[in-house]
């Protein structure tokens, strides 16, 4: 079973115990009649969830005295140690940023620049500057005006082709990208354009407003 | 829109009922609740953030995007921050969860202490990496699923790993007959379950075994087996066989009604059964031999 399928596991599942925690008592055969293509991997977790965690303290309870709780619980002796363990066990490779999308901040990053000074340096705010590097770039690179390129390119000590190299395959990335899973479902934030968000920042003062709306008509965005 | 995969598969799972459109509406209204949340945080790395993100009732979802943002920052220190205090905020129940799910093989309490250590620091190992994986984005929405799912793959790697499980597999399944790969290391198949599938087996000419599931003496004696100790046996059937014995001994539907289910044969279910039959009968054998030999 792939990532995908997995994720999708995952989302049949959830719906399965969802339904058990809401009394409904919800019909295995039903799932495995509509998702004959898992029904190993829901039988599976099904006979799990039912011998081992119905029987576990009541996670609802639990968000709940942690909600109430006026501090985190101290790391216990066992957690320290399977960290300490874990961390021994990860390779640097498995916990390096996992694709391009990730390069740029963590350039900045490694720089010690901020969001803010990053944004300072390159004419914007920090919020753009965040949609424009975030791992999930929520802007359109098509709409973005060279400008901006040169603009971080100068600020990040990068080559400009290496910016406009990163920004095409972000843009390429966006089409077959896993779903961000903070979208509520409509056409937003991934499709905003670059004049989108400079009209509808909070934090970009007038004046820059009006020096980026120049540079899009300048460059025919 | 960018949900249509996700999306698509609750309003599946809810189509034949009226909840349907509840569901769905509350599975937006959850993902825009975590937005929310996360949008309002403090910039990323200033004292603000770090106090917000300890808060202790501060969604775990939230805090699993910041980890991913620090790794897309390349900021290891502020990762490490927020893993730990996801660790700290599930250790709780983390910890019950690894002593509970050993009870059953009836270990003495050092041996018991110690592998439930094991698996607990097994369980944090794969947290930590489907923490810091971008790519698996369910972990953003519904946190404990993500982390129930990922105790069933430790539980599962572990009792494999340690010889509790005989591990099968469909290449090993087809070529050697089931009476050879008998539940080694493993002692708790359930004695009364056993005497049921025994006096319920019955042959028919020439043909493979059938189990004579009918018999209401047998179904009754199947159904009075502890719950847990079925499913836990479930886990350990060879995979194609785990569906059938689900839906017969613990949903309790007929043979038609599970073949109809499953898309197979009324015939396919009996092999089935039998087949599963088989292996629990092979473990009374060598319990049986341990027992008097």
């Amino acid at each position: 079973m792939d990532r995908a399928q997995e994720e999708e596991v995952l989302h049949i599942t959830a719906q399965y115990v969802a339904e058990l925690q809401a009394g409904r008592q919800p019909r295995l055969g039903d799932y495995l009649a509509r998702y004959p293509q898992y029904a190993r991997a829901i039988s599976e977790f099904v006979a799990y969830y039912h011998a081992v965690e119905a029987d576990l303290p009541g996670e609802a309870l639990s968000e709940q005295d942690q909600a109430l709780a006026s501090s985190l619980p101290q790391l216990s002796d066992s957690s320290r140690m399977a960290l300490e363990h874990a961390w021994k066990r990860i390779s640097p490779r498995e916990l390096a940023p996992g694709n391009v999308n990730t390069t740029l901040l963590a350039v900045a990053n490694r720089q010690g620049l901020s969001l803010f000074q990053v944004a300072s340096e390159a004419g914007l705010s920090d919020e753009i500057v965040e949609k424009l590097l975030s791992v999930q770039p929520t802007i359109k690179a098509a709409t973005i005006p060279q400008e901006v390129f040169r603009r971080l390119a100068r600020v990040l000590h990068q080559p400009l082709d290496a910016i406009q190299t990163y920004f095409g395959l972000a843009s390429r990335l966006q089409v077959a990208e896993t779903p961000a899973v903070y979208d509520t479902g409509s056409q937003d934030v991934q499709e905003q354009s670059f004049r989108e968000a400079i009209e509808q920042s909070e934090r970009l003062a007038d004046e820059q407003k009006a020096t980026w709306r120049d540079i899009l008509a300048g460059e025919g965005l | 829109m960018r949900l249509v995969k996700v999306s698509g598969i609750v309003e599946q799972a809810v189509s034949h009922s009226e909840e349907g459109n509840d569901s769905n509406v509350a599975v937006v209204e959850r993902r825009s609740a975590f937005a929310g949340v996360y949008n309002a945080l403090p910039a990323y790395g200033c004292d603000a953030f770090w106090h917000a993100v300890e808060e202790p009732g501060k969604p775990l979802e939230v805090l699993v995007r910041c980890v991913r943002v620090a790794v897309a920052r390349g900021n290891d220190e502020g990762r490490n921050r927020i893993i730990e205090i996801i660790i700290r905020r599930t250790q709780t129940t983390n910890e019950y969860w690894a002593d509970h799910a050993l009870k059953h093989l009836g270990l003495q309490a050092d041996e018991h202490r110690s592998l439930a250590f094991d698996l607990y620091a097994d369980l944090c190992e794969r947290v930590m990496r489907a923490l810091i994986d971008p790519q698996r984005p369910f972990w953003e929405e519904n946190f404990q699923h993500c982390l129930r799912f990922e105790r069933k793959h430790t539980y599962q790697a572990f009792m494999t790993r340690e010889g509790r499980w005989q591990k099968r597999s469909e290449h090993t399944e087809a070529k050697r007959p089931a009476e050879l790969v008998p539940l080694t290391g493993n002692r708790r198949v359930p004695r009364a379950l056993l005497n049921s599938l025994d006096r319920a087996i019955r042959y028919t000419d020439g043909e493979l075994g059938e189990l004579e599931i009918e018999d209401e003496r047998a179904q009754q004696q199947l159904l009075a087996v502890e719950r847990t100790d079925l499913l836990n046996l479930v886990l350990q059937l060879p995979e194609k066989l785990r569906s059938v014995i689900l839906l017969i001994f613990w949903e309790g539907r007929s043979e038609k009604d599970t073949a109809r289910v499953l898309a197979i044969t009324d015939r396919t279910v009996r092999n089935r059964l039998y087949e599963a039959s088989r292996i629990l009968r092979s473990e009374l054998k060598s319990e049986r031999g341990e027992v008097h030999g």
